[in-house]
């Protein structure tokens, strides 16, 4: 069964509709990808899934629950966690605040225990962990939301376009950690913009276009240049 | 529904030509209500140039109101200076403190300088309760003003208000007012495209100022007594906010409806004293709730209707954030 | 001159504890309310009636005034200022505006505009008194219940979860939204913490100083000037901001006679925020 399952959703953004009759399939233990040019709708449909938008029309199904229209923070609780565009660390706290706000629905000790793992994971942020999070570079922002993510221990995660703006070197290297994450079982989806990355890091993939699901199947089946084609909407994508 | 030039140049004439034959017909009180309505028209005609129309919302005009006042006073009661050339002088001497606090207060934006200029007032009430030339705290009568006739402060409030509706008419259609409708829209934007935001601003100051002390020496005219807590009162302000509130924020008509409606509401409420101002306070919030653009600005958006507002905007048919 | 110091020092205490309210309201949801002085003298008011009406001493009644203030915070925030936070500058601002009008009036109705004083056996007390120093009790517990609170809201907002979602609402919602933090209730509890502090507030104020209807104007004044001084959002700027005014005052008053001394105080805010356009201490709040 999946653990999330997006049903036929449309989203609209005052009159202009933003994502059309979009569904998505995330099975548990997989890392599924968003593919899809600047403005395609990803990120729409990401914000749609973690209940900063809301869709007009179908449902979302997160681990038996129809989330669908529910607010962000009711969300969260079931244990969806998502990395919003941007990183959107708090900037005026601490890295080590930061962290914790990851793990806020909790309460318990088990937290202090995550937090070690996460400073085994990035050990920047263990180095930096009284600075506020304003100081850090983007790679190390990046870190730091990826972090916070996981002291939620959520379900699922969701990563918006954790490259964007940063070096080469520097998003190999969050990669490879992403890497070391999805060995620890967690489910995750994904947004990358980048086809090839984001073909190789993932189990399955969906590409996007103006708003709808154009291509999908199983990352290491789809056809590098087939997904260039409906990524920018040349040969038969195109309308 | 935008009116064409003759229809609405046939409408000013008739209500010019309306308010002007007036006195004749109405009673007294009918007049010394019109007369209010004038004044407070005026008042927020100017505040909503300011707050509506420069994005610098003003919680102090009433130093100005105050200024304009007290110069009256002094000079018409103190220096039998004539009536009317008091006013002007008063109004003069707002525009140059306007100008000499400027610098100052300009730098602040937003509730700063909201809060900022509201000091400048309370300084000034604060002051003139400690000068001993006014006579401290203490009540002054402007007995150079006693027997003024009803209809010559009625006149002397319309051309007020006539002379500030204009201003903002004629302002808005010319460069000063698509600066001013750039730098409300996006401060940085209209910095870039090269307007001169802080003189657009300080011009627009300089007039709210120079009109309000003129309001004011019209307003004390028929107050015939000053103090320092009236003078300087939050009370003007509540009723320049009140009616630009009431009647929509960033409209020419916003202000007319609303300063109507003030007097209405105000003197219906007379019957009741002290819960004037507290009615007053529910609508506001109840409007700002409910129907944020107010009145006129409702009406806008519903039908399109306006007299004598410049197009502020392209309609708002199928505006659509970007997809991502 | 002394005298003036050390008195200014301590009714800095209560100005900041004025100021508290306002600056927590504002570092956290960036709403400055313009009823915030009305609030505090409401919070008076009450602490008046329940010592009146029901014969309990000051503290009783104040901790009475302090959950009713609570309550009215709450109901302000869910129904007022939740509804326009999103809106812009303009509304938030004017709304709050209505909301200092409409309670200066009621309470103008209700209570007359009479001088009050709020009767206590501290207010005339001197807990030193030297031929070239005296102090007041009043002005003492008002400074020692300043530093306690000021103090106790800083542990509680840096150490705990509570206070950390709290900062992590006012720094970025929407990802506090997105770890799970409700916090439109989050914005609710910070406008319920403040207005129980003002709620002290309003009792320190109405046992030192009289009060009447429309005090509050004054008071939105002093603690907008705390604020400004100290920087929006810091606790211990707050302590400074009303210590910086207190001072001013004080000296300003001996050095040009009592009258004026508020004249001063307006005078060094204006000069203040004429210098440093978003407060003296603004260094992370004019980032964004």
């Amino acid at each position: 069964m999946s653990l999330l399952e997006v049903k036929n959703i449309d989203v609209h953004y005052g009159d202009f509709l933003a994502i059309q009759d979009v569904s998505l399939n995330v099975e548990p233990g997989t890392i599924v990808s968003l593919i899809g040019a600047n403005g395609a709708g990803k990120s729409t449909i990401m914000n749609t899934i973690c209940g900063l938008n809301k869709p007009t029309k179908g449902d979302i199904i997160f681990d038996g629950n129809n989330i669908a229209g529910k607010k962000a923070n009711q969300i969260a609780r079931l244990g969806l966690t998502m990395s919003p565009e941007g990183s959107h660390c708090f900037e005026k706290m601490t890295v080590q605040d930061n962290l914790l706000m990851g793990a806020y629905l909790e309460k318990g000790p088990e937290r202090m225990k995550r937090l070690e793992d996460v400073y085994r994971l990035f050990p920047i942020l263990n180095e930096k962990k009284n600075q506020q999070a304003t100081y850090l570079s983007g790679g190390q922002r990046q870190m730091l939301a990826i972090g916070r993510g996981i002291m939620s221990q959520p379900k699922i995660l969701l990563l918006d376009e954790i490259s964007l703006g940063l070096a080469p070197v520097v998003i190999n290297d969050i990669y490879d950690k992403l890497q070391e994450i999805a060995e620890t079982g967690l489910t995750m989806l994904i947004v990358e913009q980048n086809v090839t990355r984001s073909l190789s890091v993932s189990d399955y993939s969906y590409v996007i276009l103006e708003g709808k699901v154009v291509m999908e199947g199983k990352s290491s089946e789809l056809n590098e240049s087939e997904v260039n084609d409906a990524y920018f909407g040349i040969g038969d994508f195109a309308h | 529904m935008k009116m064409k030039k003759q229809n609405l140049i046939i409408l000013i004439i008739a209500i010019v030509v309306l308010f002007g034959i007036l006195p004749a017909a109405g009673s007294n009180n009918l007049l010394q209500m019109v007369t209010l309505m004038c004044l407070y028209l005026a008042m927020s005609q100017m505040w909503n140039l300011l707050g509506g129309y420069a994005g610098m919302l003003s919680l102090g005009m009433q130093a100005f109101i105050g200024i304009g006042g007290y110069t009256l006073t002094i000079l018409s009661v103190q220096f039998g200076v004539n009536i009317y050339l008091s006013i002007i002088i008063g109004a003069v001497i707002c525009a140059l403190f306007g100008l000499a606090v400027s610098p100052a207060i300009f730098k602040m934006s937003g509730v700063y300088f909201a809060i900022g200029t509201w000091i400048v007032a309370e300084a000034l009430n604060v002051f003139f309760s400690n000068w001993k030339f006014v006579g401290y705290a203490k009540d002054w009568s402007i007995n150079s003003v006693f027997g003024m006739s009803t209809r010559q402060l009625y006149y002397t409030a319309l051309v007020v208000a006539i002379l500030a509706t204009l201003i903002v008419f004629v302002l808005l259609r010319t460069k000063t007012g698509l600066a001013l409708m750039a730098i409300r829209d996006s401060a940085s934007a209209a910095e870039t495209m090269g307007v001169e935001i802080y003189k657009t601003k300080l011009k627009c100051y300089v007039i709210a100022c120079f009109m309000m002390g003129l309001i004011g020496g019209a307003q004390y005219m028929q107050t015939a007594y000053i103090n320092p807590s009236t003078g300087f009162s939050i009370n003007w302000t509540i009723a320049m906010t009140f009616a630009v509130i009431i009647g929509g924020l960033g409209t020419m008509e916003g202000p007319i409806v609303g300063a109507v409606l003030y007097v209405i509401i105000t003197q219906i409420m007379y019957n009741f004293p002290g819960m004037s101002n507290i009615v007053l306070g529910i609508i506001a919030i109840v409007v700002i709730l409910l129907a944020p653009d107010g009145i006129m600005g409702t009406l806008y958006k519903k039908t399109g209707f306006q007299i004598l507002s410049p197009r502020r905007s392209i309609p708002k048919v199928g505006e659509t954030k970007a997809a991502e | 001159m002394l005298q003036c110091i050390i008195t200014g020092i301590l009714l800095g205490g209560l100005y900041s504890m004025i100021g508290i309210g306002m600056s927590l309201v504002f570092g956290i949801m960036k709403l400055t309310n313009l009823a915030h002085g009305d609030l505090m003298i409401l919070g008076t008011y009450i602490t008046m009636v329940v010592s009146n009406a029901l014969g309990f001493n000051l503290v009783i009644s104040t901790i009475i005034s302090v959950i009713v203030m609570c309550v009215i915070g709450f109901i302000v925030q869910q129904f007022l200022v939740n509804r326009v936070m999103d809106k812009g500058e303009a509304p938030a601002l004017l709304v709050t505006f209505g909301l200092s009008i409409f309670l200066a009036n009621l309470m103008l109705k209700i209570f007359s505009a009479d001088n009050q004083l709020l009767t206590n056996k501290m207010a005339s007390v001197n807990v030193i008194t030297t031929p070239v120093l005296s102090v007041s009790a009043s002005y003492l517990i008002s400074f020692i219940v300043a530093v306690i609170i000021i103090v106790g809201l800083a542990l509680v907002m840096q150490k705990t979860n509570f206070g950390r979602s709290i900062r992590a609402t006012s720094d970025d919602p929407m990802a506090a939204e997105l770890m799970g933090v409700n916090t439109k209730m989050a914005f609710a509890a910070a406008m319920v913490i403040c207005m129980g502090i003002t709620a002290v507030a309003g009792t320190l104020v109405g046992s030192t100083f009289t009060f009447y209807p429309s005090s509050g104007t004054q008071y939105l004044i002093i603690a907008f000037g705390v604020v400004v001084i100290g920087g929006m959002g810091s606790l211990f700027g707050t302590l400074i901001g009303g210590i910086v005014l207190g001072v001013a005052q004080l000296l300003g008053g001996f050095a040009f006679g009592s009258g004026v001394q508020m004249l001063i105080a307006y005078i060094v805010l204006l000069v203040i925020l004429a210098l440093r356009p978003n407060g003296l201490f603004a260094t992370s709040a004019v980032r964004k």
